[in-house]
């Protein structure tokens, strides 16, 4: 197998809207002169990688990692402003999220706003303490309203660049 | 991390050239050789040129025998207009950078 047919298997991991530009790389690899074809061919698999693998990848893993913050803030939040500090990380990480990737707002306002009734499930279960987590599914209202207003900063921005 | 998505060095030397022949359609092995930009950053760059709609594309319509069909880009008017607003920008910082070392001393 030689790396134009690499290449060509790689390109299938690139999402919809890249694929113009990765079988543009590919045709043109056949142009390119002998010497320079190997890192041409290097720089496509590179593009396949990122566009394909890491874009694809990049929105769970933040995803997680602000679910793991804000799991791990309303567990060790000890003062009288722990909830309120709870509760601001819910906003600004649901809103960071919802900017990044407005077309996905729904599901972080769902995850982040579920996050604290989930942890405080999981550790009345552990304890047999009895309670009322699932009323912190209310939390969810405050994630979807922090998500959407990230969505919307994020459209606001795309519409004032197209219009300078 | 650049202020904006296309103030990048890769990215404005790709504005650049495309604004050395504006109303050319080139492709990318020709902008490649051009910037000294290798294939695995040049593409994402076009990639998000043409999102921003800087750049507009095409596929060439007749190519000679033998030869696989060129991916062809090329500024649009707004490219254009920031490609320009970039080296003016370029051209200028210099002179800040003098200014600032005449005030230090």
């Amino acid at each position: 197998m030689n790396g134009e047919q690499v290449l060509t298997i790689a390109m299938r991991l690139l999402p919809r809207d890249r694929r113009e530009l990765g079988e543009a790389l590919l045709a043109e690899a056949s142009q390119v002169p002998a010497a320079r074809r190997t890192a041409w061919l290097a720089g496509g698999l590179w593009f396949a990688f990122r566009e394909g693998v890491v874009r694809r990848v990049r929105y769970p893993l933040s995803l997680a990692v602000a679910v793991g913050i804000l799991a791990t803030v309303d567990r060790i939040g000890t003062s009288d402003d722990a909830e309120k500090v709870t509760l601001l990380v819910l906003l600004a990480s649901a809103a960071v999220l919802g900017f990044l990737a407005p077309r996905w707002a729904w599901l972080a306002g769902l995850a982040l706003g579920s996050t604290v009734a989930g942890v405080e499930l999981f550790f009345a279960a552990q304890t047999g303490a009895s309670g009322g987590p699932a009323s912190m599914l209310v939390l969810i209202v405050p994630g979807l309203i922090g998500a959407y207003a990230g969505a919307a900063t994020a459209w606001f921005r795309r519409r004032l660049r197209r219009m300078v | 991390m650049p202020a904006r998505p296309d103030s990048s060095p890769q990215t404005r030397a790709v504005l650049a050239a495309l604004l050395a022949q504006p109303g050319k359609w080139r492709y990318g092995y020709d902008i490649a050789q051009d910037t000294g930009i290798a294939s695995g950053t040049l593409y994402p760059i076009l990639g998000r040129l043409a999102d921003r709609e800087l750049l507009e594309t095409q596929w060439e319509s007749d190519p000679p025998e033998g030869r696989p069909r060129r991916h062809l880009y090329r500024l649009t008017a707004r490219g254009a207009a920031r490609a320009v607003e970039l080296r003016e920008e370029r051209a200028a910082a210099p002179v800040v950078r003098k200014r600032t070392a005449l005030e230090g001393t």
